[in-house]
């Protein structure tokens, strides 16, 4: 493909020379609608070949035609030929992570170095794009939460939705979010929910709504480390990337083998923080809100690489629910079994005005 | 006594005060932490402001201790403090100072701040800068 030679001047410029290159493209998709809370996107491929590394992830929260708030552009470079437009800014002024300062409001970009994954966000034109030079060399992990990069920016200034690193089970009428720092736990217990009355909103990374207090479901693959597998044999089977590195986990989108148990969220009635005590049984006891934003934050603000702003958000959340250390044991049944007795007895939460 | 310098909070520390402990995230350091205590109380005149005198005297009000007493152990934890770059310090005054006020009613056994510091964020957040850039597209090339 051949582009006209156009060095942007400024973020509105690159960002109306990225779209037209898109736009053109001879290798679009027709577009997904993507449903999370409130933020519908409108996810348009453009590149050829399978599109599953980038929705199987998500495919329990498509909806049907309609409008959409954001227009998010994957464009797998390796197929489509299409490349994004010179910088305007120089590469000193990228920090460490790769988080480019933009030198404009609503505008925010990251190029991931290792994968070769570049990320622009235009809050202005409602437009995003997801730039993979080769989407066959992205590592398995990228394909577990597409799109969360995008997901934070576009809501990083809305005061009432943030990402968080959790796990989230429940029922309609209420569930709770797992949150602590890798290896406490947090997997497993909401995998030993699978089979139970409790409902499956993701292990990794959910959507919260701070003023209703809901959980929304953004990602319906399970993550499982070797020694999770061997506690949960029965999704060995199920696993979407045997042959992956050893360094890489397992994937089980549970969306296609347990359809019934994932949902698209429910009211949150409180924050456990799962620990394991290496015995056999599980029970919980009261935690304060800074145990809980302690074990919620940190990697919530790394992985997203996210500042003050989701900082308070989260802030906000642990002040309105109640959290628990939930001491969790060997025999994974008991898990769902503490969860639901803690929920019988936790009372409804109020939302902040 | 001495005037200056003032310590303050640094402006890229994001906090949190709950009832008995305050957490701190560093994102620039990659490490978060957590206050109790003498430690937790001092965090509040920091946030304005204040000298080292004026945070013994701080301490004085709230904890069986003078002033004099706490001061080693305040400098102690102030050079924590900076180093992990969670306080600057500053010759010009706060636009407001904190309030020393009167010793409290029932002041609690004086113990040493601490300063508690969770380095496992950092490895979420190794440094992968940018280089080797294309002089063709301005673009950074595969490693």
């Amino acid at each position: 493909m051949t582009d006209t030679v156009t060095v942007p001047v400024d973020a509105p410029a690159f960002t109306q020379e990225f779209s037209r290159r898109c736009q053109v493209a001879d290798c679009r998709q027709p577009a997904q609608r993507v449903q999370f809370g409130d933020t519908c996107l409108s996810v348009v491929f453009i590149g050829r070949g399978n599109t599953g590394f980038l929705t199987d992830a998500i495919a329990h929260r498509f909806v049907g035609p309609g409008p959409a708030e954001l227009t998010v552009y994957v464009v797998d470079a390796q197929t489509s030929g299409i490349r994004p437009p010179v910088p305007y800014w120089t590469w000193q002024q990228a920090d460490g992570h790769g988080m480019i300062d933009t030198h404009a409001t609503g505008y925010s970009g990251h190029f991931q170095q290792d994968t070769d994954v570049f990320t622009w966000v235009a809050r202005p034109e409602r437009t995003a794009f997801l730039w993979l030079a080769d989407r066959t060399q992205l590592p398995d992990w990228e394909r577990s939460f597409p799109l969360r990069y995008i997901l934070h920016k576009w809501l990083e200034d809305n005061d009432r939705y943030v990402l968080v690193h959790a796990g989230a089970v429940g029922t309609p009428v209420g569930g709770v979010l797992l949150t602590g720092r890798g290896g406490s736990g947090k997997s497993t217990s909401t995998l030993a929910c699978l089979h139970s009355s409790l409902h499956y909103a993701g292990d990794d990374f959910v959507l919260i709504d701070t003023e209703q207090l809901v959980v929304h479901s953004l990602y319906n693959v399970a993550k499982l480390t070797p020694d999770t597998i061997g506690r949960f044999p029965q999704l060995e089977p199920l696993v979407a990337n045997p042959g992956a590195d050893p360094d890489q986990k397992a994937q089980v989108f549970l969306h296609q083998h347990y359809p019934d148990v994932v949902t698209a969220g429910f009211p949150l009635r409180a924050i456990l923080l799962p620990r394991f005590t290496g015995g056999t049984d599980t029970t919980y006891q009261s935690a304060t809100a800074a145990d809980a934003l302690r074990a919620l934050a940190p990697s919530t603000l790394a992985l997203l690489k996210a500042d003050g702003r989701t900082f308070q958000k989260m802030t906000r959340l642990v002040r309105q629910l109640p959290a628990f250390w939930l001491d969790t044991g060997t025999d994974l049944p008991q898990i769902p079994a503490t969860i639901l007795a803690l929920l019988s007895a936790c009372p409804v939460a109020t939302p902040c005005p | 006594m001495t005037t200056i310098p003032y310590y303050l909070v640094a402006p890229s520390v994001v906090s949190e005060r709950f009832d008995d402990e305050v957490i701190i995230v560093n994102m620039a350091r990659g490490h978060y932490y957590s206050l109790r205590g003498s430690a937790a109380v001092l965090w509040q005149p920091l946030e304005q402001g204040a000298t080292a005198d004026t945070l013994s005297q701080y301490l004085a009000t709230r904890y069986t201790v003078e002033a004099a007493d706490a001061l080693s152990a305040l400098m102690t934890f102030l050079t924590q403090l900076s180093g992990e770059q969670l306080i600057i310090s500053s010759e010009t005054a706060p636009a407001t100072l904190p309030n020393v006020g009167e010793p409290v009613a029932g002041r609690l056994p004086f113990v040493a701040p601490v300063l508690e510091v969770y380095t496992d964020m950092a490895d979420l957040l190794a440094l992968d800068p940018i280089h080797d850039v294309s002089s063709v597209d301005g673009w950074p090339t595969k490693k």
